[in-house]
């Protein structure tokens, strides 16, 4: 397939410069322990939030991260998508044959992201390991598709961000509200949060359906159902629906910047 | 000095340029700092709150941090200092009649300052207005605010000659990608950008009470509230200035050490 070609080419391109990617790696994973060590900080002086346990929150950090790198790490050509239209690199999309959506995908993979995609993969198998309950077909099942929802649910978001700035042109930091935000405050159960907080998050932009609705559910929390937790990561994924159509849309306004 | 003074100036005006950047800037901060006083406050909620911080006094804490994000940033990445190093035009640079050293802190440091003023103040009227429990408060005291304004310069220049030594350390690797952002991760954790320091562990805080980094946003910032009393202030911020002295001196002499070694070539 055409993506492995690219996607290979992008590696080769990065390890070129052997050092500096490797640090790149480092920095990479340094970030996530970070993010990892602030919130055992935090368990360790309040031990418990709204009864949830450090290693159940755990779980939910690295469901959130694993999706959030595999997303920027993959399909960084929708969340880099600005420099694009800056350096004219869309325009030349638009005569080859192949789609728009498929060379933005090709365009760009960043593999300096996998060293936070290891350390939260990690952390993933590690905290699932000590959950005190028997993992089930079910539960393996649900896990699975909250990581396939994450990441399906951050592509749709970096999209949304794309067609953005097809009409602003400069990036925005205000879509990283929403990604990196949104990242930052599901790495926490949502039921922590304020009411009209918890619907934004549930009912926009649906990040509760991948990490606290089906977490629910793997906990056996009180008032759990099939149809409203363990099949939540279904519900999530049709968000990618809405951001292709926008995505597509928005490319037929596109004006070239004229380089 | 008039000629750093007319860098200061050039580089603010530059940096003011930036409204779109500036705009983006103070959503994000609005936004993030709503978000950390909710997440934080749910974790007040279960009880067993540290007993010098309340928590009035953390989300103060957590406002002055979106205020001053701009200023507190632990690397700026100069792009063009950067470039200079790592491509060789530095050597226009060292044909100018003053010092580079002064020359590039002076530059950060204006960055730095225009940064913040155009952000900080639409993010303290919308925490002013905030309700109770999700705002601003006043400061602890007059003599508290006095200091934490001394504090918060002497931070701004503590953190810039702490980046000149990244700078220098630059020269060596040559390569800026990775290491800067593994100095400003850990300097994050590490200085209480993440959570603040007074929610740590004690061992944790018994730590950094050694190392540098708390003594720039930390410091101030609980100055302010009222976290530690005057007199621990006083004796933080003599701690500050030392530490200020000790990078200044460090980063003067590795830059020379690094400017002995510049090898300029031809073309």
């Amino acid at each position: 397939m055409l993506y492995f070609k690219f996607a290979k080419m992008h590696l080769k391109k990065m390890t070129q410069y052997r050092l500096s990617f490797f640090l790149s790696l480092l920095s990479q994973a340094i970030v996530s322990l970070a993010a990892l060590a602030s919130m055992y900080f935090l368990f360790d002086r309040f031990n418990v939030v709204e009864g949830w346990s450090f290693s159940q929150v755990a779980v939910s950090y690295a469901v959130v991260y694993f999706c959030f790198s595999f997303a920027e790490c993959f399909f960084r050509g929708f969340d880099v998508f600005a420099r694009l239209i800056k350096s004219g690199g869309l325009d030349a999309f638009f005569v080859r044959p192949r789609s728009i959506f498929y060379q933005t995908l090709c365009s760009n993979v960043e593999f300096s992201k996998i060293g936070r995609l290891v350390v939260s993969l990690a952390v993933l198998v590690y905290s699932c390991a000590i959950q005190p309950f028997a993992w089930g077909v079910d539960k393996i099942a649900v896990l699975i598709g909250m990581l396939v929802c994450g990441i399906v649910i951050f592509l749709a978001l970096f999209m949304l961000g794309a067609s953005f700035s097809i009409f602003t042109v400069e990036g925005i930091e205000v879509v990283n509200i929403f990604t990196d935000g949104g990242r930052d405050l599901c790495q926490y159960p949502l039921n922590i949060y304020p009411q009209a907080l918890t619907k934004i998050f549930t009912y926009i932009i649906p990040f509760a359906c991948f990490n606290y609705l089906p977490m629910m559910y793997l906990f056996d929390m009180p008032g759990v159902t099939i149809w409203g937790n363990a099949l939540a990561p279904l519900y999530g994924m049709v968000i990618i629906i809405p951001a292709y159509l926008i995505f597509k849309w928005s490319l037929k306004k596109y004006n070239s910047t004229g380089t | 000095m008039r000629a750093y003074g007319s860098i200061f100036k050039i580089r603010f005006i530059n940096t003011l340029q930036y409204r779109t950047a500036a705009f983006a800037g103070v959503a994000t901060q609005i936004c993030f700092g709503l978000m950390y006083v909710f997440l934080f406050t749910a974790f007040y909620n279960q009880g067993n709150a540290p007993s010098d911080f309340t928590q009035l006094q953390m989300v103060s804490y957590l406002w002055l941090q979106q205020m001053f994000f701009a200023y507190f940033f632990p690397l700026d990445q100069n792009k063009n200092m950067i470039a200079q190093i790592e491509q060789g035009n530095i050597c226009y640079e060292l044909v100018r009649p003053m010092k580079l050293y002064n020359n590039w802190s002076v530059t950060l440091f204006a960055e730095k300052i225009a940064k913040t003023l155009l952000r900080f103040l639409p993010v303290l009227i919308f925490a002013i207005l905030m309700p109770t429990g999700l705002g601003i408060e006043l400061p602890a005291s007059v003599g508290a605010l006095m200091l934490s304004l001394f504090n918060l310069i002497v931070s701004g220049m503590l953190i810039v000659a702490m980046n000149m030594v990244c700078y220098c350390l630059l020269f060596k690797t040559m390569s800026s990608l990775g290491i800067f952002s593994i100095y400003a991760t850990i300097a994050s954790l590490l200085s209480g950008a993440m959570i603040p320091i007074p929610m740590m562990p004690a061992w944790a805080q018994t730590v950094l009470n050694f190392l540098p980094f708390r003594y720039t946003s930390d410091l101030t910032f609980r100055t302010y509230v009222g976290s530690i009393d005057i007199t621990t202030a006083l004796i933080q911020t003599l701690i500050q200035i030392a530490w200020l002295v000790f990078f200044v001196i460090v980063g003067k002499l590795l830059m020379k050490r690094c400017l002995k070694k510049v090898e300029v070539q031809g073309g």
